[in-house]
């Protein structure tokens, strides 16, 4: 039977330190495998800089009867798969951009009209870790199908810079992610 | 719940799951989508009777199709995946009026004249155009090699099988098609411009079509559910998390 009554203060104080909190700089991008390229682990990825963990939507259908709306759950859909976004460091002998490049010409190169255009497969993806302050990862999910889409511009500033270090944007579609709870979680990397 | 209208109340307890996770087979909405198509022919027998009735008619190189694949090759459980929509043909009456035209206030009669038949209800399947193109390499040289046989050679037909599905994954319901042969292929357009991946409409004349009427039961019953109930603190967050656990379990399994 639920209790009725408040939560206080004491309860959200016990919760919390049991369960702690993520923190936003808790979370690594482990590994890209896409047409053209294959990243993982610690090398070039620690340039890896911001990314997001994605989210899943039901649809929802609407069914009418005697003036009042009922929402019925359709089918799942990813929001944001058409774009997800990681931001990286830029590296001085732009490194890491080149192979992003390798990898938008791989998909399709329209010096030679040719291109690894198909559809993406189950062994292109983009491996994201949640972890905890132990450096531990507690969650791991896979994008599924992932191919690059866009590669980001880059601005200078010539007259006016003052030594910003410079960062570039990559954008990536896949058709869905990986539960969870799928994965093994005590053998994640 | 009982502050609701009536009809509020009936219809919501008719269409929602419950308590108990069953829900009524009359009422229960299945997702449309769900659905699969499969030809079943002899690929020994059809394929060949098609390329020999284009052979015999056309032997220098002036229509030369072939049927060099077949919808089997593009099977992948149970399912012709290249296929992306199926249009089911409707049912039709024609009436006519009966009775003297000059009858005053009085409306006349009617009565039923035919039903539309089967030449007229077409089955419609619109297909990928792929690398493989399942239309050129396959339907439309069948479908000149009907045009040179004609219907009396049986071997040119087959059948085709359409199954819904419910939200287990359990044949909701499905048709048949027998005596099958296609009536037109859609034509292509292709253009510089960057344009979606091509479909063609693929119609198909057929002799009976039947439903296929799987086992009724009174209730649906949901796939096994997960429940994680939230709990505060102490014995109740462990089991909190052991119902966490199970259900990672569950869902990985």
């Amino acid at each position: 039977m639920a209790n009725n009554k408040a939560t206080t203060i004491q309860d959200f104080f016990s919760r919390a330190a049991r369960t702690q909190f993520s923190r936003d700089f808790l979370f690594r991008v482990h590994g890209i495998d896409i047409a053209g390229i294959a990243f993982a682990g610690d090398g070039s990825l620690v340039y890896a800089k911001t990314a997001t963990l994605p989210g899943r939507n039901i649809d929802d259908k609407v069914v009418n009867y005697f003036g009042q709306e009922f929402h019925v759950p359709g089918r799942a859909t990813y929001p944001g798969s058409e774009g997800y976004s990681i931001d990286f460091y830029h590296d001085e002998n732009c490194e890491l951009r080149t192979f992003f490049e390798i990898a938008s010409r791989t998909v399709w190169d329209n010096e030679t009209s040719t291109g690894q255009y198909g559809m993406p497969g189950g062994e292109n993806v983009i491996d994201l870790v949640q972890i905890n302050k132990q450096l531990n990862p507690v969650r791991r999910i896979k994008l599924i199908g992932a191919s690059i889409r866009n590669i980001g511009d880059i601005s200078y500033n010539i007259a006016e810079g003052t030594g910003e270090v410079q960062s570039f944007n990559v954008t990536f579609a896949y058709h869905f992610y990986q539960d969870f709870a799928k994965e093994d979680q005590t053998n994640l990397l | 719940m009982s502050q609701l209208r009536p009809e509020i109340e009936t219809f919501l307890d008719a269409y929602s799951a419950g308590d108990r996770g069953q829900q009524h087979e009359e009422f229960f909405l299945s997702l449309p989508f769900l659905w699969k198509i499969q030809f079943h022919y002899s690929a020994s027998t059809l394929l060949p009777n098609i390329n020999n009735a284009i052979r015999k008619a056309y032997k220098s190189d002036s229509e030369d199709w072939r049927a060099i694949t077949e919808p089997d090759k593009f099977v992948r459980s149970g399912n012709v995946i290249a296929a992306r929509e199926v249009v089911i043909p409707n049912e039709n009456s024609t009436f006519d009026l009966a009775g003297g035209m000059n009858l005053g206030g009085f409306l006349p009669g009617y009565a039923l004249n035919k039903r539309t038949d089967f030449l007229q209800k077409n089955l419609n399947i619109n297909f990928f155009e792929t690398q493989d193109d399942l239309e050129h390499n396959f339907f439309r040289p069948w479908m000149i090699a009907i045009g040179i046989d004609g219907l009396i050679n049986r071997n040119l037909l087959c059948t085709v099988y359409i199954k819904q599905y419910n939200n287990r994954m359990g044949l909701r319901k499905g048709y048949i098609f027998e005596d099958v042969f296609p009536t037109n292929v859609e034509g292509l357009t292709l253009n510089y411009e960057d344009s979606p991946f091509t479909q063609k409409t693929i119609t198909l004349a057929f002799k009976h079509y039947k439903p296929i009427v799987p086992g009724r039961s009174a209730t649906v019953s949901a796939p096994r559910a997960v429940i994680v109930k939230e709990a505060g603190s102490g014995a109740d967050a462990d089991a909190a998390s052991a119902a966490l656990r199970a259900a990672r379990l569950f869902r990985g399994s």
